[in-house]
């Protein structure tokens, strides 16, 4: 591999996508509906009630006390927590451990315990708020790892919801998982084989070719500028709409893989085209499918709860799964969805492989 | 590894031995055989659809011939395809540039990847009479600046062997002349030219050789004067002193019979010789016209 010759290729790419109004779209779109739809759709708490238990003084207590709309019960034992709840009907019962104020200072991330009130809407806006202030606190999100001894009120298809990690995320929480997904898989089904069909369409691939770049430099300059575009993207959405919480490390993971898969994705699509109105035609049946985890995400499945069985075989499902466990701070269930987007992306690069050595051959 | 150090075995730069390839079912090029010599401006003529462009794609490493073998600079254009680049340069049949960058960001794009000194881009487009208009978007140029363009992007790693894919179709009369005046400084400078064309006055005043393609095949293979000899008609033209012109074909016996008489009358004011043209030759060879 040229690295030099695939840096040129990226780069030319990087700079000519940006006047190009169809590909800049692309990028812009989801960016530019986040923003509207985080103003639209804001749910930040009028009211929340929240019982607390801190064997020691803490800021995040009197930080709490100190907001407005916040009705903060605190208690003197672990166990008084839960009954105390049931009492106030409250949202949230928050079990601090000892030396948590020290540990989140010191960079650690103490583990806090969540039970959960009657009102779903209620306990996944309490929750966000939670995170947001604990986050506000540390100045340095992931601050905590959350452990929830029983199942949110919403949980699993007793609700009817057929997505079970939904639990716990707000809708401005889903709005940043669906625009998210939707900027990679846009990126990854559009934008990356747009450049690889440009390319044919034009002949430019053939002056390409005859230079000393190969096929394979040229598939890397894409993967590099798609990988780019979709990582540009999703950070910027994360940033204005709140997404930098929860499990942060958990989230890039996922968006880093799920940008990579759906990046694949477009270049074996590129590599089977040759013309733009035949990709835009190919593109957006390859779109719905991939959409269809979060879309689908946010409907009552009723009796259709096997349907959130088979979009589990969706690669996209895993990453709307692992993003949105993240942002909810319960990232450590979703090592299984990372591990598929991985494997997933393990095939598609030899998928990718093969098609390379076909066109070279 | 760059052209200079690539070694030249012999005067062929480029051979081709029963080179053929298939599309979709249909023979487009049938077992050709042909040799380019170091410095010569060689023509492939034909038709559209004669095998032109697919030979050039073969020679160029593009495309793996089905049969045959071809070697450039003495490398063999399958097994050694990536030690050819570095050889070669290519004006394609299409105008294939980045039409939102400017001239200058297409030739610097590819000196990157040629790993040339974009210093020579500058060079280049003095030398193609384009600075003035280089940082403009492609998309603005005309067909003649485009068409300059993609051979100074050709010449940015000073090839040894240059293909020329129909370089001046569709250009206006001008356009065409610029180009062809810039094909004759190569042929004169050393650089091999493998010039495809269906345009025959362009082959007659720039090629040393050409070779007549119908069908994927090679009909004839030769200097224009020698083709215009072998296969073309010789003729007269004949001023008499009466104001009227004659047109006689030398190889007729009535023709020149009738010459000897007007000649024996003194009635005649002027000859002048006239000698076939290579679409004639193509004509004879092939019963149909090139366009």
């Amino acid at each position: 591999m040229k690295w030099r010759t695939v840096w040129a290729i990226a780069w030319k790419d990087l700079v000519d996508a940006l006047r190009n109004a169809r590909l800049l779209l692309l990028v812009i779109m989801p960016i530019g509906f986040s923003v509207l739809y985080g103003y639209l759709f804001r749910d930040t708490p009028t009211s929340a009630e929240i019982v607390i238990y801190s064997p020691q003084p803490s800021a995040l207590v009197t930080r709490l006390g100190e907001m407005e709309g916040v009705s903060l019960f605190v208690v003197d034992s672990p166990q008084a927590v839960a009954a105390k709840l049931a009492e106030e009907n409250a949202a949230l019962g928050v079990v601090l451990p000892t030396g948590f104020d020290e540990a989140l200072r010191s960079g650690e991330r103490p583990q806090v315990e969540l039970l959960y009130g009657e009102n779903a809407d209620a306990v996944r806006a309490t929750q966000r708020l939670l995170l947001l202030t604990v986050d506000d606190l540390s100045g340095r999100p992931p601050a905590v790892r959350l452990r929830t001894p029983s199942p949110p009120p919403d949980q699993g298809e007793k609700a009817g919801r057929g997505m079970d990690f939904l639990a716990g995320l707000d809708l401005q929480g889903y709005f940043v998982v669906l625009w998210v997904v939707m900027g990679l898989v846009m990126t990854g089904a559009m934008l990356v084989p747009t450049l690889v069909v440009e390319e044919k369409e034009k002949g430019t691939l053939d002056a390409l070719l005859v230079t000393p770049a190969g096929y394979s430099e040229v598939v890397t300059g894409k993967v590099i500028v798609g990988m780019v575009y979709a990582l540009i993207g999703s950070l910027i959405i994360l940033a204005l709409n709140g997404g930098f919480t929860g499990d942060v490390a958990v989230s890039l993971a996922a968006i880093v893989l799920g940008s990579l898969a759906l990046t694949l994705i477009g270049l074996l699509l590129g590599g089977l085209v040759d013309n733009l109105s035949t990709l835009n035609t190919w593109s957006s049946f390859i779109m719905l499918p991939l959409l269809l985890p979060i879309l689908l995400a946010a409907i009552p499945l009723g009796r259709l709860g096997f349907v959130a069985e088979a979009v589990k075989l969706i690669p996209t499902y895993h990453l709307v799964r692992g993003l949105s466990l993240a942002l909810t701070g319960r990232g450590g269930e979703a090592w299984g969805n990372l591990a598929a987007l991985a494997g997933v992306t393990a095939l598609l690069f030899g998928a990718v492989l093969w098609s390379l050595r076909r066109q070279e051959a | 590894m760059t052209a200079s150090r690539l070694p030249l075995p012999d005067q062929a730069v480029i051979q081709a031995f029963d080179l053929t390839r298939t599309y979709n079912g249909t023979l487009a090029v049938d077992h050709i055989s042909f040799q380019v010599q170091r410095g010569e401006v060689f023509g492939f003529l034909g038709p559209n659809g004669a095998g032109k462009t697919t030979t050039v794609k073969m020679l160029t490493g593009r495309l793996r011939p089905d049969e045959g073998t071809a070697t450039v600079g003495g490398f063999d254009v399958v097994r050694e395809r990536e030690r050819i680049k570095p050889l070669i340069g290519v004006v394609f049949e299409i105008q294939n540039l980045y039409e939102r960058m400017s001239g200058r960001e297409n030739l610097r794009f590819f000196a990157r990847l040629h790993g040339v000194d974009v210093g020579r881009v500058e060079t280049l487009l003095e030398h193609v009479g384009l600075a003035e208009r280089a940082g403009d978007k492609v998309k603005t140029y005309s067909n003649g600046m485009r068409q300059r363009l993609l051979i100074a992007r050709a010449l940015l790693n000073e090839p040894r062997v240059l293909f020329l894919d129909e370089p001046t179709r569709g250009l206006d009369p001008t356009a065409a002349r610029d180009i062809r005046h810039t094909i004759q400084r190569l042929g004169q400078a050393g650089t091999t030219v493998f010039l495809t064309t269906h345009y025959m006055e362009e082959a007659d005043q720039l090629c040393r050789r050409v070779a007549f393609l119908s069908e994927g095949r090679i009909l004839a293979l030769d200097t224009p004067q020698a083709l215009k000899l072998r296969y073309g008609k010789r003729r007269a033209s004949v001023l008499l002193d009466d104001g009227s012109e004659h047109v006689l074909a030398l190889d007729d016996p009535a023709d020149a019979e009738r010459l000897a008489r007007w000649m024996s009358e003194g009635r005649v004011l002027t000859v002048h010789s006239q000698e076939a043209t290579l679409e004639e030759v193509f004509i004879r060879l092939t019963g149909r016209a090139l366009a």
